[in-house]
């Protein structure tokens, strides 16, 4: 038993060039190969399509069904060796709908070219079936035994991602989720089809502050089946003005983030059987990126440099589409008052501009947040910049979490036949929400790394913050009762000393603020 | 080629003239404005800082002591008579070559030198 998953991604582009071969108007079935390239995660591994190699005149027979000649699968095999990438054999069964189960001469062509492919590419053959009566694909990755004792291993689903994600399951591998009552509501904003498949897609949240942890807990309440939140911060008094569902006591035991979630999430989910996983990890580390490659969509919340270019990675080298955003405020100088709010959302994957390409990221702060300079307080004074001071509040949170789940369910269910809308900002003082004419840089490296899988450029490495905040858990943990008791007095202190400012503020004190 | 590696082999296509002195690489750049208009002058980089070139610039520039500035902000270098000197770059990866981009940089932040 494998205990690995797998599954095939591929671009809109890249299926519509597939199609273009294998989807005939004579309705007889065709057959085509392609080349790919591995995306491996902790628990999947992923097949991602790089590109299709037509036959030659003679290479390829239809008859009705679909035969290849040897001459076809070795030169074809030659090219995906020549490139360091792995061979997948597409047919097509132009009346069918839905996943394909695989008939004996299906079996037979694939597992007689199996060991062949597996030889001289170094990767398992790959096997696709398009559905042409719904256009669903359906695939397996031949990655057992050795001869012609091969065997596959079926994927989980199939993935076509363009201005929305279109995914094929495998009802076998993960059943069709009976609705529960209390979705009905939900379920009838777009039937029970699509929200079959919507709750399957394996969705990770990236930081659970106040944006990620409601994005998390509507996720839940939806009926989604596969949540994963990862966060390495923990939960501090200064937190609890936005971290709605958090509590006096997660502040002072300097609970995990992740934990908050997890108690949030496991209350308000609607699904039955949902599984919920925690990652006190971060992106940047290998590990964390391991787990990111796992999923289906990324939502990022997140707002350093570091984490958010990772993702910028992956959105276009392993084909994960991540969901980013987040809010600013700006405010007088002198503390009198807000200037204006802004918010913004947009989807990063092939077709839409990068990150850095939309103005989100500057890569010279990347190369600062690695070194951990942007919280150094001695490097912040020394080159005279400015201290994040990070104004947010709970009342405007909400609508960033909005966005972000506005820009997911048009990437997922694509309302009125209408996927993601690309980069949105809503300005808070005029109240206008704006469509941002962002456009992608000739030269863009993150962009020209399509489906560059694991080829890509590591960009993961020690995160020191993610390692100082796990270790001051640790040491808390360590210290038991003691410890907590430690923590719980110093919030007990908070509180005094902020009832203490607060009777002083009521009876016009002036100690250290504004009488 | 990527990293360190790279960004050596793209500085001698480039004729910058790289050598690994500890962990930094070194090279030169040919200064166009300023005091040092007309001359070569010796820099280089933290090879640590290199990892994951020419996806991420680096920041830090390492000049000799000679070479000053109006304002700076500086940290320490392991080679003797050397000093970091903390530079942001703007609007890294818009140039066709990586190297290039980084080239210019550097030798805009040398013409602001005293």
């Amino acid at each position: 038993m494998n205990a690995r998953t797998t599954s095939v991604a591929m671009t809109a582009a890249t299926a519509d060039t597939l199609r273009a071969h294998i989807d005939r108007s004579d309705g007889q079935e065709d057959i085509c190969l392609v080349t790919y390239r591995p995306s491996t995660g902790d628990t999947r591994t992923t097949a991602l399509i790089t590109s299709v190699i037509t036959p030659e005149p003679g290479e390829r027979h239809v008859h009705g069904n679909a035969s290849i000649e040897g001459d076809y699968v070795l030169r074809a095999t030659a090219v995906a060796h020549e490139r360091g990438e792995g061979l997948a054999l597409c047919h097509s069964h132009p009346s069918s709908c839905g996943w394909q189960q695989m008939s004996m001469p299906d079996f037979d062509a694939e597992s007689s070219f199996a060991n062949l492919v597996r030889e001289v590419t170094g990767f398992p053959l790959v096997g696709i079936t398009y559905a042409g009566h719904d256009q669903s694909w359906s695939a397996r990755h031949w990655d057992h035994g050795t001869g012609l004792d091969v065997s596959p291993t079926h994927c989980d689903n199939v993935r076509v991602l363009g201005d929305r994600l279109d995914v094929t399951w495998n009802n076998q591998l993960l059943p069709v989720p009976t609705p529960t009552p209390t979705q009905r509501r939900s379920v009838s904003c777009w039937g029970p089809e699509i929200h079959g498949n919507l709750v399957r897609r394996k969705v990770l949240v990236i930081g659970a502050g106040s944006v990620g942890l409601d994005v998390a807990v509507r996720l839940a309440a939806t009926g989604m089946l596969n949540v994963g939140v990862m966060d390495f911060d923990s939960v501090e008094p200064g937190n609890l003005d936005r971290l709605i569902g958090a509590t006096p006591a997660d502040a002072a035991l300097g609970r995990a983030k992740t934990e908050v979630a997890s108690r949030l999430m496991h209350t308000s989910t609607t699904a039955d059987g949902a599984t919920f996983t925690f990652f006190n990890t971060s992106v940047c580390e290998p590990d964390g990126i391991a787990i990111a490659l796992d999923h289906d969509v990324i939502i990022c919340c997140v707002d350093r440099p570091w984490p958010r270019i990772v993702l910028n990675q992956i959105a276009y080298t392993d084909l994960v589409p991540v969901v980013d955003g987040g809010i600013s405020v700006d405010v007088f100088h002198d503390g009198s008052g807000m200037r204006n709010a802004t918010w913004r959302s947009h989807v990063i994957r092939p077709g839409r501009p990068c990150l850095v390409c939309n103005g989100q990221v500057d890569l010279s702060e990347v190369s600062l947040d690695i070194q951990g300079l942007l919280v150094d307080p001695e490097y912040i004074a020394g080159a005279g910049r400015q201290r994040g001071t990070g104004q947010n509040v709970a009342l405007l949170s909400v609508s960033a979490a909005a966005s972000l789940l506005a820009q997911f369910v048009s990437l997922n269910v694509a309302p009125g036949g209408i996927g993601e809308p690309g980069p949105l900002q809503y300005l808070l003082s005029t109240h206008t929400l704006e469509h941002l004419a962002a456009t992608s840089r000739t030269n863009c490296p993150y962009e020209h790394a399509e489906a560059t899988g694991d080829k890509r450029q590591a960009l993961t490495g020690n995160d020191q913050a993610a390692e100082a905040h796990r270790a001051l858990r640790a040491v808390v943990r360590a210290g038991g009762l003691t410890g907590r008791l430690d923590r719980f007095a110093t919030w007990v202190r908070y509180l005094v000393d902020e009832r203490t400012r607060h009777q002083l503020h009521k009876n016009g004190g002036t100690r250290g603020g504004r009488s | 080629m990527e990293g360190p590696d790279g960004f050596t082999a793209e500085l001698a296509a480039y004729g910058a003239a790289p050598s690994i002195i500890e962990r930094y690489i070194t090279y030169q750049v040919e200064v166009v404005e300023g005091r040092f208009a007309g001359q070569t002058v010796k820099t280089a980089v933290a090879i640590d800082e290199l990892a994951r070139w020419p996806l991420v610039p680096p920041h830090w520039i390492y000049l000799h002591d000679d070479v000053n500035f109006a304002a700076t902000h500086t940290q320490v270098c392991r080679m003797p008579g050397w000093i970091g000197h903390s530079r942001s770059i703007v609007g890294w990866g818009d140039d066709p070559e990586a190297i290039a981009g980084w080239v210019a940089h550097v030798r805009g932040v040398i013409g602001e030198a005293r």
